[in-house]
């Protein structure tokens, strides 16, 4: 039954990837909120963090899209691509929104952002198997 | 100093300081719940009729309140305090309903449960939906139009 059940549902493409993004947005997270938790301002090497998570993000998208081209589709197509939206948006998003804030919350979001990210890497995967909850 | 009674009694703004956390988390959240709620209607509407309005009523208010909390002008923070006191109503209320009535929250057909957004006080979401808005209403009222204080 188990057997039957894998072969028809749809995979996940981009097991490697996924988790490099959850690896690396929970590194971001941690250090934007130790960076806001002492109220210290935005350092510039925090492109290169950001860059790391979007690097991975966009080998993880690169693999959904081949997949998808290639048969294996995803098991709730609008809610994935309305995530994979979020999550590509996010880490970027929030740099550039919180570079024009002073104070803490102008890092707290890109923390919140590197918070969010893993819990959208695992929704991904669900909505794409059809594993989340019915 | 003589300040004018205008600039005595403004409210902070709602988009900067903790006003841009809110402003992020609820954004996700909007994005979230609507994608959530067009696949449930467009596709599978009739299986759970109950679940699927609920959580359709859970995008439109997170929309709202993000809506709300960027424009940060006093009518709009009224409809942002507005949107978060429905929404702790609404988690409370139907995360109540879910618990004890799990034959309105169930598939006939199927006899599974049917989740939605405030289901179950937010489970699905990590219960931010039930911690969300108590943390919303706390900032509204802290950067609340008042008679500044000599400092």
């Amino acid at each position: 039954m188990l057997l039957l059940a894998a072969a028809a549902a749809p995979t996940w493409p981009a097991p490697t990837a996924g988790n490099a993004v959850i690896v690396s947005s929970l590194v971001l997270a941690v250090v934007t909120g130790f960076l806001a938790w002492r109220e210290l301002s935005m350092p510039r090497w925090l492109v290169v963090l950001v860059g790391i998570v979007e690097l991975a993000l966009v080998v993880m998208t690169v693999q959904c899209v081949l997949a998808w081209v290639g048969g294996n589709v995803p098991e709730q197509p609008i809610v994935f691509l309305a995530y994979l939206v979020v999550c590509l948006a996010a880490a970027p998003g929030t740099l550039w929104w919180g570079q024009a804030e002073p104070g803490r919350w102008g890092l707290g979001v890109v923390a919140i952002a590197g918070l969010v990210l893993p819990v959208l890497v695992i929704r991904l995967q669900q909505v794409w198997t059809g594993a989340g909850r019915a | 100093m003589p300040d004018g009674p205008d600039a005595a009694t403004v409210a902070g703004s709602t988009r900067h300081g903790a006003g841009r956390g809110l402003i992020t988390v609820y954004a996700i959240l909007a994005v979230g719940s609507t994608a959530r709620a067009a696949y449930e209607l467009l596709t599978k509407f009739s299986h759970a009729p109950l679940s699927y309005t609920l959580s359709a009523f859970a995008a439109v208010v997170y929309c709202v309140i993000t809506v709300a909390l960027i424009r940060d002008t006093p009518g709009w923070r009224r409809v942002a305090l507005v949107g978060m006191v429905v929404e702790l109503v609404g988690v409370l209320v139907i995360g109540t309903w879910s618990v004890f009535d799990k034959a309105a929250f169930t598939n006939p057909e199927t006899g599974k449960v049917v989740s939605s957004v405030w289901y179950w006080y937010g489970r699905d979401y990590l219960f931010i939906p039930l911690v969300l808005p108590i943390l919303g209403l706390r900032f509204l009222y802290r950067t609340r139009a008042r008679p500044t204080d000599p400092v």
